[in-house]
C-alpha cells in the first residue's frame, strides 16, 4: 500500500518540486526536499520502523516528535538517530537496528511468545538455576541486549564546539507561550534569548489548521497563521536572540542552562528563566497499544500538515479533549475517512466548530467511550472500543470492534517539567488535571503554557504575557507601579479563566483490569507492561523510584516522556497510595541524549612555543613535549652534542625556564622568606642558587636569583613550575605590607645557554663586555648588549662548563641565536637538546626538582643542606626542617656509579637485604666516566656505609658505589675557568 | 640605542609568512602590511570579522600600592579610576611624539594596585620618562613599579561585527555588548589560556583585543582562526588597520 501526498499547503515544510533519494535497508527511497527520514519512509509505505527492545515486537511511527524510541535507526554509521527529526540528505544510508535479518522478518520476535521467561526483574529471577543455564543464556542475552551498534572503527568527526552566552531572560520553548513571553519581556527592555528545539518557531501551532477563537487580537487566525504572526513579531524585535533547533538538556546552579545545538554546546547564563517547554502527548495504556498504526494525535498532525503525508485511509480517533476533535476534522479535510471519534468525556462540546463539522459529515461520535485493544498482526486492522460506566471504569462486555488502519491517540499530555525540577521548582500531582505540574517556583523562574498543565490557547497566550512581564519586571526593581497593576490585572483574569477550565475538565478513564491482557505497554522503550508494574508493586517495590529501578521503566531513550505519568498512576493504584502525594522520578540532566563529543567540545591543546621554536624546526630538531613546551630532544645525537659541549662549545634554548621580576624595596625580604637561602646579603650583580620549600619543608622549586639592583631581582624557576611559583610568591605578599611585586616575564625573554671551553671566545665576538673570569666571575650577572640587542648575561654552570645564560627580548631571540651560531661557526658550535643537557647536568649531580624530588623530599635529605640557612630569622619550612634535623635523616639522595656496564633507569629499585629500600631518581651513561652514573634515594644506613649497594636492573642485581662529589670536574674548575 | 636598527619579530612571525603576508617594517617591528588585498580585508572586517597581530604595542605591567592614584596624578587624568575600566590616552597625555604615533595609548585598570598600560610600538623609553618618579608631583607615592612586558605578551585585535560571536566560543567571560561596553577590560580564560581581554572599538567598529602570554601566541592565533572559520574570519595587516582608523 502506498500513501499519497496531499496537495501543497502553506503549513507544509516540504518542497513538492524537489526530490531527494536515499537508501533504506538497501532499497532506494525517494523523498521530497524538507522531509525527515521518517516522513519520507512513511510516505513510501513503510509502517514498521523498528523492533522493540525486549520482545522484538514490530513498532511503527508513534510520536513523530523525537520523543519515543520507535523510529531510531542507524544513519550513515551513527546509531540510534531519531529519524523523525533528521532531515533527508541526498545519498544518505539508513539502516534499521537491532533486527535480523530484516524489519519485517525478525528472528528474535520469537521472544514475544516466550515472555513468561522474561517477567519483570527477570535478571534477578531466571537463568540462575540450574547453574549450567547461565553461561548459555548469557551468550544469547549479550547478543540480544543493547540498542544499536557503535562503529568502533569510526574516526572522530570533530567539529564540536562550545559557546558561552549571557542573557537577562532565557525563554525555553518557542510555542505560543514562549513566543508571547519572549516578546513581552523584550518590550519591557530585557535582553531575551529564546531557545526552541524545532527548525522554526511556533510549537504545535505550526501544524494546526483549525481556527482559534477567544484569543483577542488574533481571533479568527488558524494555527499556523497565528504561529507565523507570533514568530514575525519576535523576529522583528532587536532585543530577542533566537536559538533554533536547540535542546535545553539541563538546568544547573546559578542560572546556567546546558543547550545543545547540533554539534555545539551553549553554556547559557541567565538571570531569569521562563519555562515554556509545553507538553508531550503520550499513549494510553491498552492491549497492543504498541501496534504499528497506533499513533499519537500530534504525530498524525505533523505528518499531515508539515510533510503533506496522508497517514491512513480509515481512522479511529481516540480523544479526551478538543484537540482530538480538531484532529478528526483535519483528517476529514485531508480526505481521510474517519470511522469514529471515541471520546472518554461525558460532556462533548457538540456546538464547537470541529464537532459540528464531524457531525455534518456523518462521523460516528462515541461519547464516554474508551479504547480497549488494538487488533491486527504487524499492523492495525481495527480498534476494540469500550463504553465507560459512571466511575469511568471500562465495561468490557459492551465492547465494539471498529475496522480501521490508523488509531490516533489524543488522550493525554504530560507537562514537560524536567527543567522546572532541575531549576529548583517543585512538581506536584494535580488531581483535577491528572498531571504533574509546577507547584513551587523559585523567584527567578516562571512557567507558561502547556507545562502548567493547561492546554487551552486563550490561557496559554496570557500566561506567556504574564511570565514575560514578571521576569522583566523583577529585573528592573523599583519605578514600576504601572507594571504592578498590569501584572495584577492579568493575574486576576487568568485565575478566573483557569477556574473555568478546571471546572470543565473531566477525569481520565480508569485503567482496564490488568490481568486480562499482558501486552499493555507503559514503557515502550524497555517493553515494560502494565502487568509488569503491577507485579513489581506486588513484589514490594511500591514506591516509584524503586519500581523504576526494578522494572527499568523510563530508563530508555525517551527518559520517561512516554511513560512517567502512566507509571505514576499505576504505581499509586496498586500501592494504594494517593496520587496527590506522589512524586515523579528525579529528572536529572541530560533531558535529551547528548553525544559525548558535544560535552567535550573543541579539543584545546595549549602548547607553548619558545621564541626560537622555528629555528629548531629549520635545524631539523627532534621535538618533544615537556610541561606543555615544545623542546628539542636532540638535533643530531645526544652523544655528539654532549661531546661538543665538553670539548668545544654548545648552545641550548633555555627560554622555557620560568622567569620572574621581583621589584620593590622589600623584595629581598620576600625572597629571604620564601627561599631557604639568604638573599638580602646578595650583592648587586651576583647570582645565588636557591631552593623553595613549603611549610612542611618539602622542596617545591629551585632556581637562580640574580640581583640587578637593590630593589630588583631576577628569578629563574623550574620549567613547568612557573605558574605555581608566581602564585606562591604572590600568596606570601598578599595581605602583608611588603612593597614587593612579582611579574612573570617567562615568554618575554629568549634565553640561550652557551657553554663549553670555547664559549667565551664565541660570545666575546658579539659583545663588548669583558668576559674574563676576573671581570665576569662565575655566578655574576650583568646587563649589556649582545649582537646589538639589550641582553642580560648570567654566568652559571648547569652543564658544568664555562658558560653564560643570555636573556634577550623574545622578539630579538632569533637574531641573537643566529648571531651566536654564526660567531661560533669557526669553533664548530653545536646546538644541543634536552637529552644532552640531562647527561651533562647529571655528571655534575645537579638535581631537577620534580624529577629527582617528589612530594616527600626535603633539602636536607636531598643533599642540599648547604642552601638551608637556619641562622635566618625565619623562612617557609624552617620549623619543619629543624624537626627533620632533630629526628635525623632517614633517607638521602646520593650519587652513584655502576660497577659494570649496565645502565640504570629512573624508578628502578635500590635493594637492601633482598627488599626494595629506595629508588633510582635519574641515571644515564656518562661518557666521561665510561659507566652509568645517577642519583638515587637510599635509606640513610646505606648512604653512610662504605661498601657498594645494589640496584635491580631488569631483574638482575647490579653493584653500585656511592659517589659523594660530582662525577665530572668535582672541584668545579671548569665552570670557573 | 642600537636597537633602532634591529627588526623585531612577534611570536606570530612565521605564521604571517606562511599565510602569505607581505611584511614591512613599522616602528622597529616587522609587521604584516596585508595578506591578500587591502580592500578585501577592510570589507571582511566591516561585514564579518578580522584578526590582526598587534603584539608590537608597548606594554607595561604596573604594580604597587599606589598604582592607580599615581597614574591619575602623573597623567593628569583628573578622575578616579576603577577596576575593569579602560582609559584612552592621547599621545599628548603620554608625552610621546604625536607625529610618529597616530594611535592612542590605553590604560587598563585591573585592580587598585595593578594596571596594564598599552602605548604605541617602540615608545617604552618616552613613556617610562613620563611616568618616572622624578616627574613626581606627589612625593608620598613610594610603591609604584613599572615592568616593560612588551615581549611577554602576544596581542591579537579582533575587529568586526562578528567579533563577539567569535570570542564567545572561546571564553566564559561575558563580553556581550551591553555587559562589556566600549573601553572595558577583564581577565579570564580564553581558549583555556589566561588572557586580558579589552574592548576598544575602532571608530564605529566593534573591536576586542586579547593579550595572552607570548608562548601561547601561535596557539591562540590558530585557535581564533579555527573558531572563526564559520564567520569567514580573515587576518588583516597594518594597511587595512590604517584605513579603519582613518575612517570617519
Amino acid at each position: 500500500m502506498s500513501t499519497t501526498r496531499l496537495p501543497a499547503h502553506p503549513a507544509q515544510v516540504i518542497d513538492h518540486d524537489k526530490t531527494v533519494t536515499f537508501s533504506f535497508a538497501g532499497e532506494t527511497i525517494t523523498a521530497q526536499a524538507g522531509d525527515t527520514i521518517a516522513s519520507a519512509l512513511y510516505a513510501a509505505g513503510t509502517r514498521i520502523f523498528s523492533r522493540s527492545f525486549k520482545y522484538h515486537r514490530p513498532r511503527g511511527l508513534l510520536c513523530a516528535a523525537g520523543n519515543c524510541p520507535n523510529c531510531l535507526m542507524n544513519v550513515d554509521g551513527t546509531p540510534s538517530v531519531r529519524t523523525c527529526l533528521q532531515p533527508v540528505r541526498q545519498g544518505m544510508r539508513v539502516q534499521p537496528q537491532n533486527v535480523w535479518p530484516s524489519l519485517k522478518q525478525d528472528v528474535l520476535s520469537i521472544i514475544d511468545k516466550f515472555d513468561w521467561l522474561l517477567p519483570v526483574g527477570f535478571y534477578y529471577k531466571t537463568f540462575i538455576r540450574p547453574r549450567f543455564v547461565w553461561p548459555l543464556a548469557e551468550k544469547f542475552l549479550r547478543r540480544a541486549a543493547g540498542l544499536g551498534q557503535i562503529n568502533t572503527q569510526a574516526k572522530p568527526k570533530g567539529g564540536y564546539d562550545h559557546q558561552y552566552r549571557h542573557t537577562d531572560v532565557a525563554v525555553v520553548g518557542g510555542g505560543p507561550a514562549g513566543l508571547t513571553a519572549a516578546h513581552e519581556a523584550a518590550l519591557q527592555g530585557s535582553q531575551v534569548t529564546l531557545i526552541d528545539d524545532q527548525p522554526e518557531l511556533g510549537g504545535h501551532l505550526r501544524f494546526q489548521t483549525t481556527t482559534y477563537d477567544n484569543i483577542g487580537e488574533y481571533n479568527g487566525l488558524v494555527g499556523y497563521e497565528l504561529a507565523r504572526t507570533l514568530r514575525e513579531r519576535v523576529a522583528a524585535h532587536p532585543n530577542i536572540a533566537v536559538v533554533s533547533s536547540a535542546t535545553v538538556f539541563g538546568g544547573y546552579e546559578g542560572g546556567l542552562l546546558g543547550v545543545m545545538q547540533a554539534k555545539r554546546l551553549i553554556h547559557l547564563r541567565t538571570k531569569r528563566l521562563i519555562i515554556a517547554t509545553g507538553s508531550h502527548e503520550f499513549p494510553a495504556v491498552f492491549q497492543n497499544n504498541d501496534l504499528p498504526g497506533v499513533m499519537l494525535g500530534s504525530g498524525v498532525q505533523r505528518l499531515l500538515h508539515l510533510y503533506g503525508v496522508k497517514p491512513g485511509t480509515r481512522t479511529v480517533v481516540i480523544s479526551h479533549d478538543d484537540s482530538g476533535l480538531r484532529l478528526a476534522a483535519e483528517l476529514l479535510n485531508a480526505g481521510v475517512r474517519v470511522a469514529a471519534v471515541v471520546d472518554s468525556r461525558f460532556r462533548l462540546p457538540k456546538d464547537s466548530a470541529p464537532a459540528k463539522q464531524l457531525l455534518d459529515n456523518g462521523v460516528e461520535f462515541l461519547s464516554s467511550y474508551s479504547i480497549q485493544e488494538a487488533r491486527g498482526k504487524n499492523r492495525v486492522d481495527g480498534a476494540l472500543v469500550v463504553p465507560l460506566d459512571a466511575q469511568r471504569r471500562p465495561f468490557p462486555k459492551a465492547s465494539r470492534f471498529i475496522p480501521c488502519d490508523l488509531i490516533c491517540l489524543s488522550t493525554d499530555r504530560a507537562p514537560a517539567g524536567a527543567l522546572v525540577a532541575q531549576s529548583g521548582g517543585e512538581l506536584g500531582y494535580d488531581e483535577t488535571l491528572g498531571k504533574m505540574i509546577p507547584q513551587q517556583l523559585p523567584p527567578q523562574i516562571f512557567c507558561a503554557g502547556d507545562v502548567t498543565g493547561i492546554n487551552h490557547g486563550p490561557i496559554v497566550l496570557r500566561q506567556g504575557r504574564l511570565a514575560g512581564l514578571q521576569a522583566a519586571h523583577s529585573l528592573q526593581g523599583s519605578d514600576t507601579a504601572s507594571h504592578d497593576s498590569q501584572i495584577h490585572t492579568l493575574q486576576q483574569e487568568l485565575k478566573l479563566r483557569e477556574q473555568a477550565y478546571r471546572r470543565q475538565f473531566e477525569p481520565y478513564p480508569q485503567l482496564s483490569h490488568v490481568w486480562e491482557k499482558k501486552k499493555q505497554f507503559v514503557c515502550v522503550c524497555e517493553d515494560v507492561s502494565h502487568k509488569d508494574l503491577a507485579q513489581g508493586v506486588a513484589e514490594g517495590f511500591d514506591e516509584v523510584e524503586t519500581l523504576k529501578r526494578y522494572s527499568t521503566f523510563s530508563m530508555g531513550p525517551c527518559q520517561g516522556r512516554m511513560c512517567a505519568t502512566s507509571s505514576l498512576r499505576i504505581c499509586a493504584k496498586y500501592a494504594g497510595a494517593r496520587l496527590a502525594a506522589a512524586r515523579t522520578t528525579t529528572a536529572r540532566p541530560p533531558i535529551k541524549p547528548v553525544p559525548l563529543g558535544v560535552l567535550a567540545g573543541r579539543n584545546y591543546q595549549p602548547e607553548k612555543h619558545t621564541p626560537l621554536h622555528h629555528r629548531h624546526i629549520v635545524l631539523g630538531a627532534q621535538m618533544m613535549l615537556l610541561s606543555n613546551w615544545k623542546r628539542p630532544y636532540a638535533y643530531t645525537t645526544p652523544a655528539e652534542e654532549y661531546r661538543a659541549v665538553r670539548e668545544r662549545v654548545g648552545i641550548i634554548d633555555v627560554s622555557t625556564l620560568g622567569k620572574l621580576e621581583v621589584k620593590g624595596k622589600d623584595a629581598a625580604q620576600l625572597l629571604d622568606k620564601v627561599y631557604t637561602h639568604t638573599f638580602s646579603s646578595l650583592r648587586v650583580g651576583r647570582i645565588r642558587y636557591g631552593v623553595m620549600c613549603d611549610d612542611s619543608g618539602i622542596i617545591v622549586d629551585d632556581g637562580t636569583v640574580s640581583r640587578l639592583a637593590d630593589d630588583h631581582f631576577f628569578l629563574t624557576t623550574t620549567t613547568g613550575n612557573i605558574e605555581f611559583v608566581e602564585q606562591w610568591l604572590k600568596w606570601w605578599t598578599a595581605g602583608t605590607d611588603l612593597c614587593a611585586h612579582v611579574t612573570n616575564v617567562t615568554g618575554g625573554l629568549a634565553a640561550m645557554n652557551i657553554a663549553g671551553p670555547q664559549a667565551r671566545q664565541v660570545l666575546s665576538r658579539i659583545t663588548d663586555v669583558d668576559l674574563s673570569s676576573d671581570a665576569f666571575p662565575y655566578m655574576a650577572c650583568i646587563q649589556t648588549e649582545v649582537a646589538g640587542v639589550s641582553a642580560r648575561l648570567l654566568r652559571i654552570g648547569f652543564v658544568g662548563e664555562t658558560g653564560w645564560e643570555v636573556h634577550v627580548p623574545a622578539e630579538c631571540g632569533e637574531l641573537v641565536w643566529d648571531a651566536l651560531l654564526a660567531a661560533g661557526q669557526e669553533f664548530d658550535i653545536a646546538p644541543f637538546g634536552v637529552e644532552a643537557q640531562r647527561i651533562l647536568r647529571l655528571e655534575k649531580k645537579h638535581l631537577i626538582v620534580g624529577q629527582d624530588t617528589d612530594a616527600l623530599s626535603n633539602p636536607l635529605e636531598a643533599d642540599l643542606e648547604w642552601v638551608v640557612k637556619f641562622n635566618k630569622d625565619d623562612f617557609i619550612g624552617k620549623q619543619a626542617l629543624q624537626a627533620v634535623q632533630e629526628r635525623g635523616l632517614r633517607q638521602k639522595l646520593v650519587g652513584f656509579r655502576l660497577r659494570d656496564s649496565g645502565v640504570a633507569e629512573g624508578g628502578q629499585a635500590v635493594v637492601l637485604n633482598g627488599k626494595p629500600a629506595g629508588r633510582v631518581a635519574s641515571a644515564r651513561f656518562s661518557p666521561s666516566a665510561g659507566l652509568c652514573v645517577g642519583l638515587a634515594w637510599v635509606p640513610i644506613e646505606l648512604a653512610n656505609q662504605a661498601g657498594p649497594f645494589q640496584i635491580r636492573i631488569n631483574g638482575e642485581l647490579a653493584q653500585a658505589d656511592i659517589v659523594n662529589e660530582a662525577f665530572y670536574d668535582p672541584q668545579g674548575e671548569r665552570v670557573r675557568a | 640605542m642600537a636597537g633602532s636598527l634591529i627588526i623585531r619579530r612577534s611570536a606570530l612571525h612565521s605564521q604571517h609568512l606562511s599565510s602569505g603576508a607581505n611584511m614591512v617594517e613599522d616602528g622597529g617591528w616587522q609587521r604584516p602590511e596585508c595578506y591578500t588585498a587591502v580592500e578585501d580585508e577592510v570589507q571582511a572586517i566591516r561585514e564579518r570579522v578580522g584578526l590582526s597581530d598587534v603584539s608590537a604595542v608597548t606594554k607595561f605591567d604596573i604594580k604597587g600600592r599606589d598604582t592607580l592614584s599615581a597614574l591619575v596624578l602623573r597623567l593628569s587624568l583628573g578622575a578616579t579610576l576603577q577596576g575593569g575600566q579602560v582609559v584612552r590616552l592621547s599621545p599628548q597625555t603620554l608625552s610621546i611624539d604625536s607625529e610618529q604615533n597616530r594611535l592612542d595609548g590605553r590604560l587598563c585598570c585591573l585592580t587598585q594596585d595593578h594596571a596594564f598600560l598599552i602605548t604605541p610600538p617602540s615608545t617604552a623609553g618616552e613613556v617610562r620618562q613620563t611616568l618616572s618618579p622624578s616627574n613626581e608631583p606627589a612625593p608620598n607615592v613610594t610603591c609604584f613599579h613599572m615592568t616593560d612586558v612588551t615581549s611577554s605578551f602576544t596581542a591579537v585585535q579582533i575587529v568586526g561585527p562578528q567579533g563577539y560571536e567569535l570570542l564567545c566560543k572561546l571564553t566564559s567571560l561575558d563580553l556581550s555588548p551591553t555587559a562589556f561596553p566600549n573601553l572595558s577590560c577583564a581577565q579570564g580564560g580564553v581558549a583555556k589560556v589566561h588572557a586580558l581581554v579589552m574592548r576598544a572599538d575602532v571608530k564605529t567598529q566593534l573591536a576586542y583585543e586579547v593579550y595572552c602570554r607570548r608562548e601561547f601566541g601561535e596557539y591562540i592565533w590558530e585557535t581564533l582562526h579555527d573558531a572563526g572559520q564559520e564567520f569567514g574570519v580573515v587576518p588583516f595587516g597594518i594597511a587595512a588597520q590604517r584605513q579603519l582608523y582613518a575612517e570617519e
